[in-house]
């Protein structure tokens, strides 16, 4: 009887280890997961804002376009940038321009996915 | 003792093992946490200098056409120290720039500057750097 409880607790003591160990195993297992995860987070995010820059680009170019070059800002064309100056160019701008019904008109801009919209009327830029 | 015998019942030796299991997994979640506080760390003062660059290329963007053009204006040095003027930069950071005059053929002038590239180089605490690129038109 006596050395029944002692296999008991032994066989317990062994249980409640091994719970632990696979416990410990698991949560490190997660931590690595949950690491690997935010590492991609972080990554995307440090490239959205880059991409917003360049879609803000997009934005002064159309505005660019239309006071220094006076060509009609309605309509579609993109910017190539140089973003490392290397000569060559690692980034296209899609820039499209809407009419807002007057003067104005409505601008998007995206580079690798990231969008900027803005409006620009009499002089003056607002963006969306 | 008698506690540790008393302790749910074990005999002195489960609770031993018990307590060098518990003892292992504190290391080992000590040495599982040390990556994950280091990139913790380390992201953060990544993105401060992200947002020190970004910063000061918006800057730079709204800056009137003065700077643009003019000989000695802001944006016609090929390399600025801008830390000394930025007194809430933070202590370990730097935050140079280097301006790239550009030209595009849509104005129909060849050789003249339409645009300017700047690439924002910010240093950060662990002698890192980030390089952010931004553009400035000419207004």
């Amino acid at each position: 009887m006596k050395n029944n409880i002692k296999k008991t607790r032994g066989a317990s003591t062994i249980i409640w280890a091994a719970f632990l160990v696979i416990i410990s195993a698991l949560a490190a297992t997660m931590l690595f997961s949950y690491l690997s995860q935010f590492n991609t987070l972080l990554k995307t995010g440090f490239n959205s804002v880059k991409n917003k820059l360049y879609a803000n680009a997009g934005i002064d170019y159309a505005i660019w376009r239309d006071a220094k070059c006076g060509l009609n800002p309605l309509g579609s064309y993109t910017l190539n940038l140089d973003t490392d100056n290397n000569g060559t160019n690692e980034t296209t701008v899609v820039v499209s321009a809407i009419s807002t019904g007057g003067s104005g008109y409505t601008i998007t801009s995206t580079a690798n996915g990231k969008t900027s919209v803005a409006t620009y009327d009499n002089g003056i830029m607002s963006y969306n | 003792m008698k506690l540790l015998k008393d302790f749910k019942g074990m005999n002195l030796f489960e609770v031993i093992i018990v307590l060098l299991i518990a003892l292992i997994m504190i290391k080992a979640g000590m040495v599982f946490n040390e990556p994950a506080n280091k990139l913790i760390d380390k992201s953060l003062k990544r993105f401060n200098a992200l947002k020190l660059a970004e910063s000061q290329i918006n800057d730079l963007r709204y800056r009137a056409n003065t700077e643009f053009s003019a000989a000695g204006g802001v944006l016609d040095q090929s390399i600025i120290d801008h830390t000394a003027t930025l007194t809430d930069i933070l202590p370990g950071y730097t935050l140079i720039y280097n301006v790239y005059a550009k030209d595009l053929a849509d104005d129909g002038v060849n050789g003249d500057v339409d645009y300017k590239t700047i690439i924002v180089k910010c240093t950060y605490p662990g002698n890192n750097v980030l390089k952010v690129t931004g553009v400035v038109f000419e207004k």
